[in-house]
């Protein structure tokens, strides 16, 4: 359903000092329908770039990436805004992923607004559906985000990422930042819901236990290259 | 950082800062008092040469001038001067600072490389010492007026804002609400008039506040040094500036304006330090 | 050597008290590695930094904190300064606590020269040794902070604790935003510091598995369960003990149901009780600390 070929990306720092690194080096990567992958490795390793780069929120290099046959390094502005709808990220630090200023019910509905999806009560069906699915509660939605806990905030998170049904979301350490109970309570909804869904996981995490539990299949990162 | 912007927990956290309530309640006076000049004052440019130089009586509450004049009329209407010519300043520069700023943070790259030059640049030259050039090339091309010190001031002042919003926007730019803002597909400009702006709002209202001490104070001196808004108009730093010879025998006319400036400059100060222990304090610390 | 009796520290906060630390009894032995447990907002930080004394202005703490026979919540500040680096020593969670402009070497001589009366030189002579020691090399003392790397940063950190041979050892959160692999350095690093009695707070179960002796559980400010290590991993007392091993992904990753609840107004009775398959109505009074064995626990299950 994914596929990343030949990626490759290189972070310049520096117009006269010239400092490169090669953040990910050569990688193929495919992940298939309703599919989980775990993609672990330390940090430096260059799996958080991976997963960006297959939601060109980062452009690679070389490579391409072909999302439903489409390769869509080759798209540009609008045509590329709209793929954007089919793939999303669950970034790792949930205080930050939110803006401070907004209340969660505008945080959860904005990606419905942005692509003028469905009108006013429309919307509030909407949200109201997905903090149900993640368990959060109607009242949740009134306050802002340093109200909540790490484990609500990463909930509200996930709704706001299912919003415009993805087929495809990439999880960047999604519990790192959470305590061990929340930890669970975050990775089971988000492996109830892929089953529910249907969409597809990459998973990126340092914890290989965790990855044994969750995903399909685990590949290994190591200074930019997968190793297994 | 974290602002918390829930509007009615920030009012209220307002006005228990004493510095906010202080530096705010002298600011209030002085504008007041600018605002309701024609009422509560005489004509400020009334000469009377048969009560030149009178101390504060009950007549003129701040005594008379070298022609005559009311002073307490023409400190009066000399805050209306400062503060409408402060303010438009302030906010001309804030506007272009902002944008440029914000422009340079957040595309980064090569027009970040070449506004972080002419930044520093900027920020290398004496500001007094640019303005008084600055208004004194302005004067020979366009002749006198008050436009000159407003542009002249706005051209070094624009600077300390985009230093700012840039340095903040960068911050902001690497946050996870903005990657995931482009995630769900939003346009960069979406994202800088929603996301980035609306978060920098906070500390660039604080520099604003302080800012505006700097300007009252840039103005002043401008004018006392007769480069700035030339008489009869009032202007605090002009009315110092004809005082300074009779500062013995009339120590009034300067020290009123004089005081004038100073709590003004003072007013601005506390309110933005005020303004920034509450903006930037967390929301519960412990 | 350290027995903290009905220790509360409460905060004043603009939206209320918070009771972060409410009641706290614990004994730590001379020798041991003693480690708390807890998961954010416990009070276990909290609680660490009461032993020192370091508590933020709004903090009211009452209680008995004993150390070799003295209450450290009756000494004048000048007693606890002595107290603080040369006897107790503290090594911080964070990594930024070094001072970016002072060499490592320097900055790890310090406590010596300060509470020992080391003189420069052997200060620096001995800061060279414990670099050997700890794997950090001894060429590196000359170097700052911003050349190492997070996990040298710790060791530095380490050094720095362990230079004035104090009697206790508090480490807060060692492993906090370290890599696996770096994990276990670390446990190797605090296994090699032996005959020193260390309290060391960690939210990381398979870090205290590792090096404690034994282990205490604090949730929502109260100490629910000690137990020696093993015991505790092998046969937890305390359903929340319990929930807490289970969530981990070696162990089924089985959440605990509902949220923590707020510090600020928790639950009477048993603060555990809502979220705990085994509560009934006798939770809703405190259960006391119950004795079984060389093991306490706070649930009316083990009476």
């Amino acid at each position: 359903m994914i596929e990343g070929v030949g990626l490759r990306k290189i972070f310049k720092s520096g117009i006269f000092s010239g400092k490169t690194i090669i953040a990910v080096d050569g990688v193929n990567i495919k992940i298939e329908e309703e599919e989980t992958v775990a993609l672990v490795g330390e940090s430096g390793s260059g799996k958080s770039t991976l997963g960006r780069i297959l939601l060109m929120l980062i452009r690679p290099d070389e490579g391409r990436v072909i999302f439903d046959g489409i390769d869509l390094t080759k798209l540009r502005g609008r045509e590329l805004r709209k793929i954007r709808m089919k793939m999303q990220l669950i970034p790792q630090h949930p205080d930050e992923a939110l803006d401070p200023r907004w209340r969660i019910y505008d945080s959860i509905a904005e990606p419905l607004r942005i692509h003028k999806l469905c009108n006013r009560s429309e919307e509030e069906d909407k949200v109201l559906e997905l903090i149900r699915a993640v368990g959060l509660k109607e009242e949740h939605l009134s306050r802002y985000p340093y109200e909540l806990s790490g484990g609500e905030l990463q909930r509200a998170v996930i709704a706001r990422a299912l919003t415009l049904n993805p087929k495809f979301i990439v999880c960047d350490e999604p519990t790192s930042m959470l305590d061990l109970s929340t930890q669970a309570s975050i990775v089971r909804l988000l492996m109830d819901l892929q089953r529910k869904l249907g969409m597809s996981y990459l998973f990126i995490t340092h914890d290989l236990e965790l990855a044994r539990v969750v995903a399909d299949r685990i590949l290994i990162m190591k200074d930019g290259r997968l190793v297994g | 950082m974290e602002f918390a912007f829930a509007s009615e927990v920030f009012r209220s956290r307002i006005f228990k800062n004493n510095l906010c309530t202080i530096g705010f309640g002298i600011i209030l006076f002085i504008a007041m008092l600018g605002l309701l000049a024609p009422v509560i004052a005489d004509d400020p440019y009334k000469t009377n040469l048969a009560e030149r130089l009178k101390p504060p009586s009950l007549e003129h509450p701040f005594g008379t001038d070298q022609l005559g004049r009311d002073l307490f009329s023409r400190v009066v209407h000399g805050a209306r001067t400062s503060l409408f010519v402060a303010m438009t300043i302030s906010l001309i520069s804030m506007a272009i600072g902002c944008l440029i700023g914000a422009v340079s943070g957040y595309f980064g790259g090569i027009i970040d490389d070449i506004i972080g030059r002419i930044i520093d640049v900027f920020l290398a030259i004496p500001e007094l010492v640019f303005n008084i050039a600055l208004v004194g090339i302005f004067c020979v091309a366009y002749g006198v007026s008050t436009w000159n010190v407003i542009l002249a001031v706005v051209i070094t002042n624009w600077v300390s804002y985009a230093r700012i919003t840039r340095g903040i926007v960068l911050s902001l730019k690497e946050k996870e609400f903005v990657l995931c803002a482009k995630a769900i597909g939003a346009r960069d400009s979406y994202i800088l008039l929603r996301h980035v702006i609306p978060n920098a709002i906070g500390p660039i209202i604080v520099l604003a506040t302080l800012n505006m001490g700097n300007v009252i104070m840039t103005i002043a001196s401008l004018g006392f040094l007769g480069l700035g808004i030339q008489p009869p108009t009032p202007e605090w730093g002009q009315i110092l500036n004809s005082g300074k010879n009779y500062i013995t025998t009339a120590p009034w006319i300067t020290f009123f304006p004089g005081l004038f400036i100073a709590l003004s400059v003072l007013g601005f100060n506390l309110l933005g330090e005020g303004l920034r222990d509450v903006l930037e304090k967390r929301t519960l610390e412990y | 050597m350290l027995k903290i009796e009905n220790l509360k520290v409460y905060f004043k906060t603009d939206l209320g008290i918070v009771k972060a630390v409410d009641g706290v009894d614990l004994e730590v032995h001379k020798g041991e590695r003693f480690t708390l447990i807890g998961e954010s907002g416990s009070g276990k930080s909290v609680l660490a930094i009461s032993i020192l004394r370091l508590l933020p202005k709004n903090a009211e703490i009452s209680g008995k904190i004993v150390f070799n026979g003295k209450n450290l919540l009756e000494l004048s500040e000048e007693e606890m300064r002595r107290i603080r680096g040369r006897k107790i020593a503290w090594i911080p969670q964070s990594q930024s606590s070094l001072n970016p402009v002072l060499t490592v070497g320097f900055q790890s001589a310090e406590p010596m020269i300060e509470h020992l009366g080391f003189d420069k030189k052997s200060a620096f002579a001995k800061v060279l040794r414990i670099f050997d020691f700890l794997g950090i090399g001894r060429n590196r003392a000359k170097d700052y902070p911003h050349q190492f790397s997070g996990g040298m940063r710790q060791r530095v950190l380490v050094a720095m604790g362990i230079s004035t041979s104090p009697e206790l050892i508090i480490a807060d959160e060692p492993t906090k935003g370290l890599d696996a692999s770096k994990r276990a350095q670390v446990v190797g690093l605090f296994r090699r510091i032996e005959d020193r009695t260390m309290l060391i707070i960690t939210h990381d179960l398979n870090f205290a598995e590792k090096l404690a002796d034994r282990i205490a559980v604090m949730y929502c400010g109260k100490i629910v369960e000690v137990s020696p290590a093993k015991e505790f991993f092998n046969e937890p007392l305390h359903p929340y003990s319990k929930g807490l091993l289970d969530s981990l992904p070696s162990r089924g990753l089985k959440p605990i149901r509902g949220f923590q609840p707020s510090m600020m107004n928790p639950p009477s009775g048993c603060r555990f009780r809502e979220r705990c398959e085994f509560a009934s109505e006798r939770c809703r009074r405190e259960p006391p600390l119950f004795n079984l064995n060389g093991r306490s626990v706070r649930c009316w299950l083990h009476d």
